[in-house]
């Protein structure tokens, strides 16, 4: 018995000494936050698999003509979403046909894209890298390319202790990076966790009380999104005809629904909706008192008209703008990772 | 090298210790097209008759294999997922280990992968997406891919494309499949191209890549073409 023990000590010491140099990081839930849908336990954060995760998402090497990267149309400074057009933009100038989300929080979705196509974190970015007005690549194409560099080797042993480049290792790293994109620390959260000398503005708290009787039955506290799906009233652009969630379900009641957008950072997440339709957030509160289309699947909430007045707009305005988080917006641990890609010899 | 020597020593101890006699059962998929072999390892399989049917691609996931004696479960495989290819024979062939004196006269597997692992992120192994058996634009993995071209087919090149598979109500493709077997060591386990597209009307339908009731349909053609005697 006690030479089992020896032994046993022995083939610990050996794991733990080839596994040397990375450390495990504790994923940390916001005080009065729901417990995450992220299984962390089929794929345990630790700082060498998030850095690599982040040289990922800064690498265009993941695009057929290594041109786009997942910051490309993911950029840190408006909320990991892209804002000059409407419309994400891919290889080659090709244009999809849905405008990027802001992408944070992901811990807590269940499923993603506007339609809920993608049903885990994971997998998630196969459809960029495959889609061809994106990232017009494959992910063995992706591995082929990886395996080749010296700059992965080096990141794939300090995450995994050999350099083999799986599709499962290369997806589990990307999530863990996206994963830590928590936002939680807006002049919002700041009046929620009673940080002394921080308190709403009497517009503030005006905007605060008109949005929780409009519109926090969807954008719920603290996620701001139920993070389900509902029709809130757009027109169909005739050009995209977008019909959203029933193209997963093709069930005739999910005609015209689409994922329920967090309004963290909103400020800086123009333009809005799944077609980027609104350019400032003013189009956006209009949209909800006065342009609201009707239809067999409209939201009961929405059906009868939000009436607002000029002051409760402004009012409901000052209060989204509560909830930009500048400490995520500039978090270094969030850029691009400098010392990855300029530093060390490349190939 | 003491570390070597400590691991060395475990692993000895535990084989010693742990390790008891197994029983092997070698399961073999023969991909057919009536009565001739469909092997793609060397380059296309040209249909034996006057169907102007050539297959290209021919992969599918079998998983849950378990074997039976009067109808009753003995043993289910453990972590069973299992990519089958026609072109890459090795992928053909399973051994499987179960304990010693496993005495069967019936086995099943399921024709693609569950719901369950489907909703369960990036695996590996068989599983892993990079393998070309997980869609892209829409989660889930294709459980069972067919592609050629033929005559019949009023598509570019001729071309026909089977991706089945879709994990979720009422859309599921998950297909259970039984096979009655009289040999406890080798089993040829046949499946027979013939009888899925001799029930195709390959001008009509010849593009089915996402999940909905044609899937389900042909998901379920596709489970009654497996046997074990020829
Ligand atoms: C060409 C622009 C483009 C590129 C490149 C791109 N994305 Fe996206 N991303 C989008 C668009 C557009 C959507 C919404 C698509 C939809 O709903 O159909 C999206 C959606 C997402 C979502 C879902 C967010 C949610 O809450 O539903 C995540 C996560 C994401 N992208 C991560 C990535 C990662 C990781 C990469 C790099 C591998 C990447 N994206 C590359 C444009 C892009
Ligand atoms: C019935 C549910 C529902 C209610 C109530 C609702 N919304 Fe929305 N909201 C949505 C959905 C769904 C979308 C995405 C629609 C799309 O893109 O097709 C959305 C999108 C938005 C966006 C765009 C976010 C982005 O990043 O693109 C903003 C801003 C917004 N809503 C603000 C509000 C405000 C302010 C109110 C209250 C006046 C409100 N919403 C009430 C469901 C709702």
């Amino acid at each position: 018995m006690k030479k089992y023990v020896i032994v046993l000590i022995g083939l610990l010491w050996y794991m733990a000494a080839s596994l040397k140099g990375d450390t495990t990081v504790r994923f940390h839930v916001p005080a009065g936050w729901p417990a995450p849908v992220y299984d962390f336990t089929k794929n345990p954060p630790s700082a060498a698999k998030i850095l690599l995760g982040r040289a990922l998402f800064y690498d265009p090497v993941l695009s057929a003509d290594s041109t786009i990267s997942c910051t490309s149309c993911h950029l840190q400074y408006t909320a990991f979403t892209h804002v000059d057009h409407t419309l994400s933009h891919g290889i080659k100038g090709s244009i999809g046909t849905r405008n990027a989300p802001a992408t944070m929080n992901l811990a807590w979705s269940k499923l993603f894209m506007w339609d809920g196509a993608v049903n885990h974190l994971d997998v998630q970015p196969l459809a960029p890298i495959a889609h061809p007005a994106e990232m017009g690549s494959s992910l063995d194409s992706v591995i082929f390319r990886l395996q080749r560099s010296t700059t992965y080797k080096k990141l794939f042993i300090s995450a995994f202790g050999d350099s083999i480049v799986t599709g499962e290792r290369l997806l589990k790293s990307i999530s863990q990076f996206m994963l830590t994109l928590v936002s939680a620390n807006s002049k919002y959260d700041q009046v929620k966790n009673k940080v002394p000398g921080v308190a709403f503005s009497l517009v503030e708290e005006k905007g605060y009380s008109l949005f929780r009787e409009h519109c926090a039955s969807c954008h719920t506290e603290p996620l701001f999104t139920t993070n389900s799906f509902a029709n809130n009233g757009l027109a169909v652009d005739t050009t995209l005809n977008d019909y959203g969630r029933i193209r997963i379900t093709h069930a005739a009641k999910d005609s015209l629904l689409f994922k329920i957008p967090t309004l963290r950072n909103v400020e800086y997440s123009y333009p809005y909706m799944h077609d980027g339709r609104f350019k400032r957030l003013q189009d956006v509160i209009n949209h909800y008192t006065s342009g609201i289309v009707q239809h067999k699947t409209l939201s009961p909430e929405l059906m009868r008209p939000i009436v607002l007045s000029a002051d409760d707009k402004v009012d409901l305005l000052a209060f989204l703008l509560t909830l930009t988080d500048k400490k995520f917006l500039f978090n270094p641990d969030y850029s691009f990772p400098k010392e990855i890609f300029l530093n060390p010899a490349k190939e | 090298m003491v570390r070597v020597i400590f691991c060395l020593g475990f692993v000895s101890f535990w084989v010693s210790t742990i390790a008891q006699p197994k029983n092997n059962l070698l399961l073999q998929f023969v991909p057919v097209y009536a009565r001739e072999v469909v092997r793609l390892d060397s380059g296309i399989f040209i249909c034996p008759d006057s169907s102007g049917i050539q297959i290209e691609t021919f992969r599918f996931y079998i998983s849950r294999v378990s074997v039976y004696k009067n109808e009753k479960l003995l043993w289910t495989e453990p972590m069973s997922f299992h990519l089958l290819d026609a072109a890459i024979p090795a992928s053909l062939k399973l051994s499987l280990v179960m304990p010693a004196g496993t005495s069967f006269d019936q086995i099943s597997f399921n024709l693609g992968v569950d719901s369950f692992t489907n909703v369960s992120g990036a695996l590996g192994g068989d599983l892993d997406p990079s393998r070309g058996m997980y869609w892209t634009w829409q989660s889930g993995y294709i459980n069972w891919k067919l592609e050629g071209t033929a005559a019949a087919a009023p598509t570019r090149n001729h071309e026909f494309h089977f991706h089945i598979g879709g994990y979720s109500a009422p859309f599921a493709t998950l297909t259970p499949v039984i096979l009655k077997v009289d040999n406890q060591q080798n089993v040829n386990v046949f499946v027979d191209l013939h009888r899925f597209l001799n029930g195709i009307d390959l001008k009509t339908e010849n593009n089915i890549m996402i999940p909905g009731h044609n899937a389900v349909r042909l998901a379920k053609k596709a489970g009654t073409i497996f046997y074990t005697n020829p």
